[in-house]
């Protein structure tokens, strides 16, 4: 790897996007040029200087209370028209389903019996 | 946890399930669907608050407007939440901190003037951008002054706003190369680019405040 190579991947060496081997020639790359160590370690100190020192503003505990405010305020605020009718509820349509099954077992059976007693009925004939 | 309980006061005590229920302090029926919304975008919600604000504290660089926009963003990811599937919920939140902010700043335009320094405004200073290899000065030298939070700071509060999201982004929120492409909408190599440039102006800016630091 030469230099050019070598400082092309510099960001995504320094931020661990390489894959393995990339790392290694880079490594190798380093240990034996005094300009692109001093280049790298540059910005290796730069970056460490910012996860240190850059201010990281966490959440204020009242915006915490607003967005809850807000979406309470959503929720129970959802018009009669986008509550969902009882029969699209999961409870009801379980209840749906096995309905379907009952009434198509129900229509089986009864359609058994009567075929099962013109049987009975033609038999006689057929025997004649 | 404080959220909990709080949305604990929208849920119905002891409601069964699949029961329509009408709360006495909101008198309003929740759905089992509903509810089921509001605690799935809790677990979003509450990990993720500080990594959306401390975003959108850095892309509007004003306490009261982040607040605004993180707000507004957590409304809209509870308004979308059955869009979202399966896994990182923090940069779905960020990308939805980000449309939020951009939405923001159309609407106060006329308020809002992004002010910062840029190639351009460099070069008409007289400053052309130091070459990483040309500099002689040290950025430990800086970094070790008893300043450095400021300098820093003040650095990543003058990026280009476009350079500034994708370094909080990568060393704030500790985002992937691929996370950031997709929070920010941008292909994988304009976030390397980015980032790259990004690091040189945040050099350059330090080089030069160690220079008028001299005595």
């Amino acid at each position: 790897m030469n230099c050019t190579d070598s400082r092309s991947r510099l960001h995504a060496y320094l931020d661990q996007e390489l894959d393995l081997p990339g790392v290694l020639s880079i490594d190798e790359h380093l240990a034996s040029c005094e300009a692109c160590k001093t280049i790298f370690a540059r910005q290796f100190a730069l970056q460490s200087g910012i996860r240190k020192h850059a201010a990281y503003y966490t959440a204020p505990g009242t915006l915490k209370e607003r967005i809850r405010r807000v979406i309470s305020h959503t929720v129970t605020e959802t018009p009669a028209n986008d509550v969902k009718p009882r029969w699209q509820q999961p409870r009801f349509r379980r209840f749906q389903l096995g309905a379907a099954v009952a009434a198509t077992a129900l229509v089986s059976w009864i359609a058994a019996i009567q075929y099962n007693c013109g049987a009975k009925k033609a038999s006689p004939l057929v025997s004649r | 946890m404080a959220l909990t309980r709080a949305f604990a006061a929208v849920y119905v005590p002891g409601a069964k399930p699949g029961q329509q229920h009408r709360s006495e302090d909101q008198g309003e029926a929740l759905s089992l669907d509903e509810r089921a919304r509001v605690r799935r975008f809790e677990a979003i919600f509450v990990t993720h608050l500080d990594a959306a604000y401390d975003y959108a504290h850095w892309l509007t660089r004003d306490e009261r407007n982040a607040e605004d926009v993180v707000q507004e963003a957590c409304l809209r990811a509870f308004k979308f939440l059955d869009s979202f599937h399966g896994e990182g919920g923090r940069a779905w939140l960020l990308a939805i901190v980000r449309n939020t902010y951009y939405t923001w700043v159309k609407r106060n335009k006329a308020e809002t003037l992004n002010v910062s320094f840029d190639d351009e405004t460099m070069l008409a200073n007289g400053c052309e951008l130091a070459d990483l290899e040309s500099t002689g000065s040290s950025i430990d030298q800086v970094l070790q002054q008893q300043d450095a939070r400021r300098l820093i700071n003040g650095a990543l509060d003058q990026l280009p706003e476009e350079f500034r999201e994708v370094i909080v982004l990568r060393e704030l929120e500790d985002m992937s190369y691929k996370e950031i492409a997709a929070i920010a909408k941008i292909p994988l190599g304009t976030v390397m680019s980015r980032l790259a440039r990004a690091r040189k102006l945040l050099l350059q800016h330090l080089q030069r405040a160690q220079q008028e630091s001299r005595p």
